[in-house]
C-alpha cells in the first residue's frame, strides 16, 4: 500500500492533511483528542467521506469503495466485538462474508451450497492459525463477556488479522487497557507488526504508545500534520514548538529569549554559545530535562533558580525548579542522576546550564530556527534560577 | 447482610406497598374464588375461597338430556305396571345422577364447553404475535436509522415518532374503521393485525436503546461487509434482546387484554373472537347471568398465559419495565 492522499480543502476538522505510508510501515498519528486523527483514520477506512481528497491505496483510489472492499481492518478503542457471538464466531464473521456468497449464506439453502465446507475448513483453519499467533485459542469458545480487556484486545486484533488485509488501522486500540497490560501490549504489538510484516496505522493520543511502536510518527494538531519523520527525529529534531511540547515526557522547557541582528541568542540576559539564521525577534528557547545539566553551586556560571520539588523514579530523578523570567515565574524541569538529586534539598538554591547544542529555538509563530554552524565564541548561557525541588523522571 | 434496623421510613413504604398489592391482589382472588365455586355459594357469598366442592347438579346438563318421548316408552314397556309419570321421574333422577358435579369442574368445564374458549386462545395468540412481529420487522431498521444514520430531516421525523406518541387510538378508531371498512377487511385477522404494525412506542423506545449502542461495533461490522440491513438484523437485533422484551411485554399484554379494537372491527365472525371478547359472551350467556363461575374460569384461563410468562420470566420483564424507563 503506497500513497494514501488526503486533502481537505472545506472542514474545520482537516485543513489539508498528506500522509504517504510505505507497504509494511508503521505509522502512528499522534495528537491531543480532537485534532482530527480519528477521523483522518476514518476517512481512510472508508466509514466517512472527506469532503475534499483523495485516499489512495497501492495507487487505487478507493473513493466511494465501501469500506469492506478496501481491502483494510481495522481496531477500535472499544473492541467493538459482537457480544451475542462466540470469540471464534466473532474472528469468522469477517471471512464468512468476504468468502462465502450470499447463497451460501442462506441459514438452510446454504448447507446445500457446493464447496461451502471446504471453504469453512478453510477459513476455521485461518482463526486457528490467527489464534495461535496470539495465543486465544483457550478462549476460542467464550463470548467476550467473559473476557477480560486485555484478551477483548486479542481477540480484536486477531478478527482484523484473519482477514490478512493491506493495512491495519487502529484507532487507540490500548487505551482501554489498564497502564502494565498497555505496556506489555506495547512490546507485543511492535513484535506482532514485525511477524506480520503488514502496514499499521496506528491512532493515539499518547506519545509513548508513538514513540515506542512506530517506524514513523506523524504529530497532528488542529486538523494538520505538523511533522511526519521517525520517533528520534520527532524528539530530537522537533520542526514545530507544539510538536516539541507535545512529544516528550516531561514536557520540554521553554523560556523567553531574544535573538539580535548577528543571530545571537540571549536568554534571560545571558548569551547561548549558539547563532540562529535570522534577524532580530523574540523567541523560545526550548531544552529537553535531559539537555538541562544542575549545579549546587554557582561555579558553572548557571542560571540561578530554587528547588521546587523532587520527584523520585528511581532510575532518575526529576527537579522542579523556579527561576524569575521576565518578571514571571518559569518552572524548569530537569533530569538529575539521583545520587547527585538527593543531596539537594527542597528551596535549596540551585543553578541551571542548558546544553547550548541541543537547545531548540523557535519563532514566535512556533516554527524551528536552525543554528548556523558553532561558532564557539560566546560563553555558555547560564541562567541564575534556585533550586526548589527535584522530579525524577522515570521511564 | 447488614442487619436491619427497624426505621419508620421503610416500613411505611412498605405498608404502602403492601396495601398497594393487595388493591391489584384482590379482583385476582375474587375471579380465582369465583370460578372455584357452585352458583348458590357465589350468591350467598360463603364458602371461603374454595367453596364447599360439594356435588351440585348441572341444570343445563339436565335440561339438555331430558328424557324424550320415544326412551319413555321404551322404559314403560321394559317395566310395565308403571306410569309414565313415574317412569319420567325414574328416568330424570339417572339424568340428574349422571350431572352430578363439583363446582370447580363445573365451571371450567362450562367455560370451554359453552365458548369455543379455546379457538379464541389460538386467536389471541395468532394476533398478538403477528402484531408482535410486524412490529419488531418495521421498528428495528426505523429505530436504527433513527439512532445511527445520518440523513436529512432526521430530527424532524423523530419529532414526529414523538409526536405520534401521543395520539390515543380511541382518537383514530373511526377513521381507520372506515379505511379497513372500505378495503372490505372487517371481520378478518388483518383488521385485528394491521393498525398495530407501526408501533411508534416500539421505535421510540429500540430508538433511545440503540444510542446506546456503541458507533465503533456498527463501524466494525461496516468493516466486516455487513451491509446495513445485515447490520440491524445480525449486530442490533442480538444485542437490543433485553430492550425487545421489555416492548415485547408492553405489546403482547396491551393487545391480548385489548377489547376496544377487537370489537370494534369483528362485528359478526364469532370464529375471529380474541379471548376478551369470548369473555364477553358470558355476560349475557345464561340470560339470568347465573353464569359468574364459568366466566370466571374462562377469565383465570385467558389471564393465565400472561401470568404464567410473567412468573417464569419475572427477572427479565422487570429488567425491561425499568430499562424502559416507563410505568
Amino acid at each position: 500500500m503506497r500513497n494514501i492522499r488526503k486533502t481537505f480543502a472545506s472542514t474545520q476538522v482537516l485543513k489539508g492533511v498528506e500522509l504517504e505510508v510505505a507497504d509494511g510501515e508503521f505509522v502512528s498519528l499522534v495528537g491531543p483528542s480532537g485534532c482530527g486523527k480519528s477521523t483522518l483514520l476514518r476517512i481512510i477506512a472508508g466509514l466517512e467521506d472527506g469532503s475534499g481528497g483523495d485516499v489512495l491505496i497501492g495507487n487505487r483510489n478507493v473513493a466511494g469503495i465501501r469500506p469492506s472492499a478496501r481491502d483494510l481492518a481495522m481496531v477500535f478503542q472499544s473492541y467493538a466485538l459482537y457480544p451475542h457471538l462466540s470469540v471464534e464466531e466473532n474472528m469468522l464473521t469477517p471471512l464468512r462474508l468476504r468468502d462465502l456468497s450470499l447463497a451460501e449464506r442462506l441459514p438452510l439453502l446454504g448447507l446445500l451450497a457446493p464447496g461451502r465446507k471446504k471453504k469453512l475448513r478453510a477459513m476455521q483453519a485461518a482463526v486457528l492459525d490467527a489464534a495461535r499467533t496470539l495465543k486465544i485459542e483457550p478462549l476460542l469458545q467464550r463470548k467476550p463477556g467473559q473476557l477480560s480487556g486485555g484478551q477483548r484486545q486479542r481477540v480484536a486484533l486477531g478478527r482484523a488479522m484473519v482477514r490478512k488485509p493491506a493495512a491495519f488501522l487502529m484507532d487507540e486500540p490500548l487505551s482501554n487497557l489498564d497502564a502494565a497490560l498497555r505496556v506489555h501490549m506495547r512490546a507485543e504489538l511492535a513484535e506482532l507488526h514485525r511477524a506480520l510484516g503488514a502496514t499499521f496505522i496506528y491512532v493515539t493520543h499518547d506519545q509513548a504508545e508513538a514513540l515506542t511502536m512506530s517506524d514513523r510518527i506523524a504529530v497532528m494538531m488542529g486538523g494538520e500534520i505538523l511533522q511526519t519523520a521517525s520517533p528520534d527525529q520527532i524528539y530530537d529534531d522537533p520542526q514545530d514548538l507544539r510538536v516539541a511540547e507535545f512529544i516528550g515526557s516531561p514536557k520540554i522547557n521553554t523560556l523567553p529569549a531574544e535573538v539580535d541582528a548577528d543571530g545571537r541568542v540571549t536568554v534571560l540576559g545571558r548569551a547561548l554559545r549558539r547563532r540562529v539564521v535570522g534577524g532580530a525577534q523574540e523567541v523560545t528557547l526550548a531544552a529537553r530535562p535531559e539537555h538541562v545539566a544542575i549545579d549546587p553551586d554557582a561555579a558553572g556560571g548557571g542560571l540561578e533558580a530554587r528547588l521546587i520539588h523532587k520527584e523520585n523514579l528511581g532510575s532518575d530523578m526529576f527537579l522542579h525548579a523556579g527561576l524569575e523570567a521576565g518578571g514571571t515565574r518559569r518552572r524548569l524541569v530537569v533530569r538529575a542522576a539521583p545520587q547527585m538529586a538527593r543531596g539537594l534539598s527542597i528551596g535549596a538554591p540551585v543553578w541551571l546550564r542548558i546544553d547550548p547544542d541541543k537547545a531548540l529555538v523557535f519563532n514566535a509563530s512556533g516554527a524551528r530556527m536552525a543554528f548556523r554552524e558553532p561558532v564557539g565564541t560566546a560563553p555558555a548561557a547560564t541562567v541564575r534560577a534556585i533550586a526548589v525541588g527535584a522530579v525524577a523522571v522515570g521511564a | 447482610m447488614i442487619a436491619h434496623r427497624f426505621s419508620v421510613a421503610e416500613t411505611l413504604k412498605h405498608a404502602v406497598l403492601m396495601v398497594g398489592a393487595l388493591i391489584v391482589a384482590l379482583p385476582f382472588y375474587v375471579m380465582l374464588s369465583t370460578s372455584l365455586k357452585s352458583p348458590g355459594e357465589i350468591e350467598r357469598n360463603e364458602g371461603g375461597f374454595f367453596g364447599a366442592q360439594a356435588v351440585m347438579t348441572d341444570e343445563y346438563c339436565v335440561k339438555r338430556n331430558e328424557p324424550e318421548r320415544a326412551a319413555i316408552e321404551a322404559a314403560r314397556r321394559a317395566q310395565p305396571g308403571l306410569d309414565e309419570t313415574a317412569v319420567r321421574t325414574a328416568l330424570l333422577a339417572t339424568v340428574r345422577e349422571n350431572c352430578a358435579t363439583r363446582p370447580a369442574i363445573f365451571n371450567y368445564v362450562s367455560a370451554f364447553s359453552e365458548a369455543p374458549l379455546l379457538l379464541y386462545l389460538l386467536n389471541g395468540i395468532i394476533v398478538t404475535a403477528s402484531i408482535f412481529l410486524l412490529q419488531v420487522i418495521v421498528a428495528l431498521p426505523a429505530a436504527y436509522a433513527l439512532a445511527k444514520l445520518k440523513f436529512w430531516g432526521r430530527d424532524l421525523v423523530f419529532g414526529l415518532v414523538l409526536f405520534c406518541l401521543l395520539i390515543p387510538v380511541h382518537a383514530i378508531a373511526l377513521p381507520l374503521y372506515i379505511a379497513l371498512a372500505k378495503l372490505g377487511l372487517t371481520n378478518s385477522y388483518a383488521a385485528l393485525v394491521i393498525p398495530w404494525t407501526i408501533s411508534v412506542f416500539g421505535i421510540f423506545l429500540m430508538r433511545q436503546f440503540f444510542m446506546t449502542v456503541p458507533d465503533d461495533l456498527i463501524d466494525a461490522a461496516r468493516m466486516d461487509g455487513m451491509g446495513e440491513f445485515s447490520i440491524v438484523w445480525k449486530v442490533m437485533l442480538p444485542t437490543a434482546i433485553p430492550a425487545l422484551l421489555a416492548f415485547a411485554i408492553f405489546s403482547v399484554v396491551s393487545h391480548w387484554n385489548d377489547y376496544f379494537w377487537p370489537r370494534v372491527v369483528v362485528t359478526g365472525d364469532r370464529s375471529l373472537f380474541t379471548p376478551p371478547l369470548g369473555l364477553h359472551e358470558f355476560r349475557g350467556g345464561g340470560g339470568d347471568g347465573s353464569l359468574y363461575g364459568p366466566m370466571m374460569a374462562s377469565a383465570t384461563v385467558i389471564v393465565a398465559p400472561l401470568v404464567v410468562a410473567f412468573l417464569l420470566a419475572q427477572r427479565r420483564f422487570i429488567e425491561g419495565i425499568t430499562l424502559s424507563g416507563m410505568k
